[in-house]
């Protein structure tokens, strides 16, 4: 009989290739255990994203790695995650509820941030993560509207003090949008507008997020501004049009969060193709390759490109999200190839983003 | 991204300063030298700084970290609208001593003082 070492498994773990790992799952350091039984081999390799679309894939590539080392005799392969909270400003985290936040921004309104913040969350709920949306958009709040929440629906109170979070779709919501009527537009001034938002944020009883996506209003102006300083985001998403000039307006998007050092994790492009309903003819209605090129510049990866689709609008517009409404559909597997990059990306960061240690002594 | 990050700033109250420890050095900034240099925009009004006089005596109340790129310093004065980024905070410690006399020489011609009148 032919003695299996865990070298051997090892080695032959190392020639497997995940999707969205960039590298082999040996040098990923997802590999936590490796037990040799006679012949049965247990294997146990923990990501630090959700990636329930993939675990059973990604279980049969491993498991027949194994099979073809000489002398095993079966293999039991485990998938499974754990994300890791990234630590922000200050050292502790400022909400241990919350392990990461992601902020989707665009330059300019009306390129669908909205839409991609909303199905991207849903996105990495599918991929099986606990999965939160603020929508920080107070002069359009519009995700109610998009998980079809009914108007008037309130969160609930506790404590005089804390909101808990609306449950829709799966996901846990909250929007200024419920705490004002649909009809009446907010006419605050930045200061006003940036405390409500904080204490939107922060007086949420979030329960337990990997994940909290923060739909931001569009713009590169003082809330925007004020919003990235002082909420500890983990990283951006930044949304635009291929035309050129949302690209100029994204671009500043992308310098803000340089500046107060938030890490730009991709761009997404939205409207990049339309296909005619009728003849079903594509036509690149406002431009070629803008996304790509942006991207390209900032040293960013266009993380995907999402086709003016009128399903997309029109499901948005009934409550039911395309990630929802479809679940198999085209255009749900362009949103969670997106969220799985965003996650991957995430779970690869460093921890510990470097801050002083800040201290004060009376000599 | 590769500008220089302290690993430890010490705001010493008694002695008004502030000591900044990066890895390979560690630098003491007084609490004057860097009010008379904040990047506030108060101060630097866009290209064209104001000269900021009478600050011998100013302290430092508090230090907070604003985001991951700078630092908020709350000086006794009431000054707290300077924020000063790990870029800016290197580039004042390494140049501390040719900063610190051109302010000198920039008084002297102006005929103030660094005294509070």
């Amino acid at each position: 009989m032919i003695e299996v070492s865990k070298e051997k498994i090892e080695a032959a773990l190392s020639t497997c290739h995940l999707p969205y790992l960039n590298t082999d799952v040996v040098s990923a350091g997802a590999v936590k255990s490796i037990k040799v039984e006679k012949g049965i081999v247990s294997v146990q390799v923990t990501l630090g994203f959700p990636c329930l679309g993939q675990q059973a894939g990604m279980q049969q590539m491993l498991s027949a790695a194994i099979q073809h080392v000489p002398g095993v005799t079966r293999a039991n392969v485990v998938v499974n995650w754990r994300v890791r909270p990234h630590k922000t400003q200050g050292g502790a985290s400022v909400m241990p509820q919350v392990k990461n936040m992601i902020a989707v921004a665009s330059g300019k309104g009306g390129v669908g941030k909205s839409t991609t913040a909303v199905n991207l969350a849903l996105a990495l709920a599918a991929e099986g993560g606990r999965v939160g949306i603020l929508d920080a958009d107070i002069y359009g709040p519009s995700v109610p509207m998009m998980m079809g929440i009914a108007e008037g629906t309130r969160p609930g109170q506790v404590d005089n003090k804390y909101f808990t979070p609306v449950a829709a779709l799966g996901l846990q919501t909250m929007s200024i949008g419920y705490l004002i009527t649909e009809k009446t537009p907010l006419v605050w001034r930045g200061p006003m507008a940036t405390g409500a938002l904080k204490q939107l944020l922060e007086q949420t009883l979030w329960d337990d997020l990997d994940y909290l996506v923060i739909d931001m209003p569009p713009g590169t102006g003082d809330i925007q501004l004020t919003l990235s300083q002082s909420v500890p985001v983990t990283g951006a998403v930044i949304v635009t049009t291929p035309q050129d000039i949302a690209l100029l307006d994204a671009q500043k998007g992308i310098e803000m969060f340089i500046k107060v050092r938030v890490p730009v994790l991709g761009i997404v492009e939205n409207m990049s193709l339309h296909t005619c309903s009728q003849c079903g003819h594509s036509e690149a209605i406002f431009g070629e390759g803008g996304g790509e090129r942006i991207a390209s510049d900032y040293g960013v990866p266009l993380l995907g490109a999402l086709p003016l689709d009128i399903h997309i609008r029109q499901q948005m517009g009934k409550g039911k999200p395309s990630v929802f409404a479809e679940p198999e559909g085209d255009i749900t597997k362009r949103y969670r190839d997106i969220a799985l990059q965003l996650s991957a990306s995430l779970a690869k960061m460093e921890t510990d983003v470097k801050i002083p240690n800040i201290s004060v002594l009376s000599d | 991204m590769n500008d220089r990050i302290p690993n430890d700033i010490k705001l010493h109250r008694y002695s008004k300063t502030l000591e900044l420890v990066y890895s390979d050095h560690s630098y003491t900034l007084s609490a004057e030298f860097l009010r008379v240099h904040s990047p506030s925009a108060e101060v630097q009004q866009h290209g064209r700084p104001i000269l900021q006089t009478g600050k011998q005596a100013v302290a430092i109340n508090s230090i907070e970290a604003i985001g991951h790129y700078a630092l908020k310093i709350i000086f006794s004065d009431g000054h707290d609208t300077g924020l000063y980024s790990w870029a800016y905070l290197y580039q004042l410690a390494s140049h501390q001593e040719d900063m610190w006399q051109a302010y000198l020489q920039q008084l002297k011609q102006a005929g103030k003082s660094r005294a509070a009148e």
